[in-house]
């Protein structure tokens, strides 16, 4: 009994081992291990296939996000963690459009919900934030988008044919102040960020 | 404090320009400003979501992959995709045979003006392939996919000429001269990747330079625009060459 307790606990650290450093290997054992139960789960609570798709991604990204906290520890099975997450996004998804009760098992009452709460928070963050930034003018997000990916100031100031240097940094503020002013009017920030 | 004044105090903290007292006052200010540890988180936040080479958005390319893994396996979905290619080929063989008998009449020129699509820039780059990517040429891209040709030009002509085995510079390159009808700058280029077997543009190459040598106005060079694509491997290319025969 306890050798197979044993298997089992190595079984689900080597998850979220492989997990935590993106090894393909565990995604695609994820994907062929999980991705049905999931798919059904979803096609029964009125979803379709790319819904389960699309909520199967986002639950990964939720969870990676709290796999490579370095306190976390899973405390049930990757499978009913992976459900718990899953479940969630699609109600959240289909409270959002169209409310309505879901056939849900008792396992996702049984977990810690405060975290997958956060974790899919976060998840609905990010991409609520790619979705902002193509509201910016196509200047600021050219110029955001090569300072968010390292590139030098001198060279941006060249490249986007901007007077000196100053002008680059003063037009990256007004640029990131215009970003954050468009997440934080919009009233779907204030649901994102409400529970922290 | 304003916020750029925040923001520019967290971009100074992120660059590890706090010392000292500064860098302590920073953390201090972070435990009792709400304000400012609002916006240190949200800047936090929106540098990983936005950055191509975070970790974030590095594991949502690997779950794109596993994705595509996992349906590619999959029988039922492989015979989903069978369908919709069916329907695309359908589509795409009544649209050629349409095309064909709209353009049989018309002169090399036209022609060339019917059948050249400049190539579609790649765009999913990994993210550790954008980290490493040289400036010149990533601006090139963006130059490149607004059809700002001349600048995307002076751009690749950059890349190239730092890094000879860049062949998506030196390809692209062509396909903007090409955009402008430059071919003569095009055909030197386009000649030298024909050439060489070490980049995976080959029947792009021989699509592009053949279609060129039936657009230049010298005939001599139709013998050599058959001999290329001949030697198209591609199955859409080689319909491509079906419709323009």
């Amino acid at each position: 009994m306890l050798k197979i307790e044993l298997i089992n606990r190595h079984r689900e650290d080597t998850i979220v081992d492989g997990l935590r450093s993106g090894k393909k290997k565990t995604l695609n054992r994820i994907y062929k291990e999980y991705f049905p139960v999931i798919k059904d789960h979803i096609l029964k609570n009125s979803g379709s296939v790319d819904d389960a798709k699309d909520v199967f991604q986002d639950a990964m990204m939720a969870i990676f996000q709290t796999v490579t906290d370095k306190d976390f520890e899973l405390t049930c099975q990757f499978k009913t963690y992976l459900y718990s997450v899953s479940a969630k996004i699609w109600k959240k998804r289909l409270r959002d459009h169209r409310p309505t009760d879901l056939h849900t098992t008792s396992k996702i009452e049984q977990i810690a919900q405060e975290e997958i709460d956060d974790a899919v928070m976060k998840m609905e963050r990010y991409k609520f934030y790619r979705k902002k930034f193509t509201e910016l003018s196509e200047k600021c997000q050219q110029l955001l988008k090569m300072f968010l990916n390292g590139m030098d100031t001198k060279r941006i100031t060249e490249n986007l044919g901007f007077a000196s240097i100053a002008y680059t940094k003063k037009r990256k503020y007004q640029c990131k102040e215009g970003l954050i002013r468009l997440i934080e009017q919009d009233p779907e920030y204030q649901l994102l960020v409400s529970h922290d | 404090m304003t916020r750029k004044e925040r923001l520019e105090l967290i971009d100074r903290y992120k660059n590890g320009r706090l010392e000292g007292l500064a860098l302590q006052r920073f953390e201090r200010q972070l435990e009792t400003d709400e304000a400012l540890r609002k916006d240190f988180r949200l800047d936090k936040e929106l540098s990983e979501a936005m950055n191509e080479s975070s970790d974030y958005n590095l594991f949502k390319e690997l779950v794109g992959e596993a994705e595509d893994n996992y349906f590619g396996e999959n029988p039922r979905d492989q015979w989903n995709m069978s369908r919709v290619a069916a329907i695309i080929s359908f589509f795409l063989i009544s649209s050629i045979t349409i095309w064909w008998f709209a353009t049989r009449d018309l002169t090399p020129d036209q022609r060339f003006e019917k059948a050249f699509t400049a190539y579609k820039a790649p765009a999913n780059f990994r993210g550790s392939e954008l980290a490493n990517m040289d400036d010149d040429f990533m601006l090139g891209l963006i130059k490149y996919e607004k059809a700002e040709y001349r600048e995307s030009i002076r751009l690749f002509e950059m890349a190239s000429s730092k890094d000879q085995t860049n062949f998506t510079a030196r390809f692209l390159l062509a396909m903007s001269h090409m955009s402008l009808r430059q071919f003569a700058e095009a055909k030197p280029i386009l000649e030298i990747l024909s050439a060489d077997d070490d980049h995976l543009f080959q029947d792009p190459v021989r699509w592009y330079l053949g279609l060129l040598y039936l657009a230049d106005g010298d005939e001599s060079n139709d013998s050599l625009s058959r001999a290329l694509f001949d030697r198209i491997e591609n199955k859409e290319y080689k319909e491509m060459v079906r419709s323009l025969r």
